[in-house]
């Protein structure tokens, strides 16, 4: 079932997403050096950002929790640490669909960076209570993140209605 | 871009607080048993096998777009530039042999233990793991060029860490940086022994146990004492760039700038036991070279390996123990991750 404007037949969609997520992961391992790789922008969590917000019927909080664990796998972060922090920004992502009507490029962009915030917010936290690190690098990352999202939103523009 | 549209979806808060819940039991039992998770860890690495190798085409593509473009003048340059390096270092290689081989009769002599041999297989850079956390990359070469857990990697600068997983064609190489990883050391200058552990930076090390009352220099060099069997003797490992003697405990606190380049290598070096014949092979051209440099006897100068088994027959002083040399590459021990 695709969204209600929706002009792509589902199995394009489905691949689509697939396909999507699987460049995000490669370009999240592709070789950069040490000092480049903290300016490495979080590409499956941004891919995830705009199919929650696009199409919420074929991605939801079971589709985030298992970017998430894909993202630790990846990561190599503890298991379940992203899976959290990408499940609670789906919740956000929910609860803002109640109110927004109609979304636009730059409501769209800002409501990415909330999202970013939160996940990335979520997961500092998380590594507090459970490893008591704090990687201050991640918000350089975030920030990166937030400039660069909307080029997923160039890149999957087709997919947006 | 056109209106979009947020589809109404029922928000299940119960879906929601199972999903966390689930996620916090993950975190949970990752935490308390990590060893439960690795075969999937393992598999996971595995599988990012593809994606890796997709990751160098656009390497492989620079770098033949770089050859199309590089002018003849630019290629002729770089040609006699590199064959004049070839040179010298040819030329520094014969003085190592003669040292080499002069080293091998005076361990005998002394009955030492030989030190371990090594060839060099040349691997690439091809992926930097993303979590900040860690300093762990990945390489080029895995179980089929004959790479194995717990084999040390250097450049052309110094020690840069140990192999910790392996793959059919990769393998992933954690940094003696990372917070994890620790190395024996020896104080070049004053031969004091110590532990550099990694700061979790790629720039910094840090220098352990060394006593306020020693003798530690800034510019001190460091390197590797081969002491626990893991990492080889002898190999650079930084030099001293800060000493703190104002520390509160016994010891000083010390910094080490790492002699290897962490941030931009592409081409690593790693260590790998040589195998039985190339040790023979080896052992034939210590000992001919060695009759060559120095005109002695045949039958000490011929058989190094011999003279460690049996020191008498170089020095009939010496008592012959019953096993004096056990290799100490069967001794590397595995890291355990």
């Amino acid at each position: 079932m695709s969204s209600p404007d929706s002009t792509h037949p589902n199995f394009e969609i489905v691949l689509a997403i697939v396909l999507s997520f699987i460049l995000a992961s490669s370009l999240n391992v592709y070789p950069l050096s040490q000092g480049t790789a903290i300016l490495r922008p979080m590409v499956m969590i941004m891919v995830l950002i705009f199919w929650l917000i696009f199409q919420p019927r074929h991605t939801g909080l079971f589709t985030a929790f298992v970017i998430g664990l894909i993202a630790d796998l990846l990561l190599d972060t503890r298991l379940g640490q992203q899976a959290f922090a990408a499940v609670v920004m789906a919740l956000v992502i929910k609860i803002a669909s109640i109110y927004i009507k109609q979304l636009y490029t730059l409501g769209a962009w800002f409501l990415a960076c909330v999202c970013l915030l939160v996940f990335q917010s979520v997961l500092w936290i998380l590594q507090l209570i459970t490893q008591n690190t704090f990687v201050p690098q991640g918000g350089i990352s975030m920030l990166m993140s937030m400039a660069c999202w909307p080029l997923i939103l160039l890149a999957l523009r087709r997919y947006t209605h | 871009m056109n209106p979009s549209i947020f589809a109404r979806q029922p928000l299940s808060f119960r879906k929601t607080a199972a999903i966390l819940i689930i996620a916090m039991i993950l975190m949970w039992f990752d935490s308390k048993n990590p060893e439960w998770f690795n075969p999937i860890r393992s598999t996971s690495h595995a599988a990012m096998q593809p994606i890796y190798e997709l990751s160098l085409w656009p390497n492989y593509a620079a770098h033949w777009s770089s050859g199309r473009l590089q002018s003849k003048e630019a290629l002729r340059r770089e040609n006699v530039q590199l064959k004049s390096e070839l040179i010298h270092a040819r030329a520094k290689l014969q003085q190592q042999d003669y040292i080499l081989a002069q080293n091998a009769r005076l361990q005998g002599i002394l009955s030492t233990t030989r030190p371990e041999q090594y060839d060099l297989t040349l691997a690439q850079v091809i992926g930097t793991d993303t979590n900040p956390l860690k300093q762990i990359v990945v390489l080029n070469k895995g179980e089929q060029d004959g790479v194995k857990v717990g084999q040390t990697v250097i450049d052309e600068k110094g020690i840069l860490g140990q192999v910790i997983n392996v793959y059919p064609n990769t393998s992933r190489l954690l940094l003696i940086t990372d917070e994890l990883q620790s190395v024996a050391v020896t104080i070049k200058r004053t031969g004091q022994r110590a532990i550099v552990t990694g700061a979790g930076m790629p720039t910094g090390l840090h220098l352990n146990y060394v006593f306020k009352t020693s003798d530690v220099r800034v510019g001190d060099e460091v390197v590797s004492s081969g002491l626990g069997g893991r990492i080889p003797a002898g190999y650079a490992v930084g030099r001293i760039r800060y000493v703190d003697p104002d520390q509160g405990d016994n010891f000083m606190h010390i910094e080490v700038a790492p002699a290897a380049n962490f941030n931009d290598n592409s081409y690593v070096l790693i260590l790998q036991d040589k195998t039985s014949n190339s040790i023979q092979r080896q052992a034939l051209l210590e000992a001919t070279e060695a009759a060559a440099f120095d005109e002695l006897p045949v039958a000490g100068a011929l058989q190094p390996a011999d003279t460690m088994a049996n020191p008498a027959l170089v020095n009939p002083n010496i008592a012959t123990p019953a096993a004096t040399a056990p290799s100490t590459s069967d001794t590397a021990a595995q890291p355990s991750r």
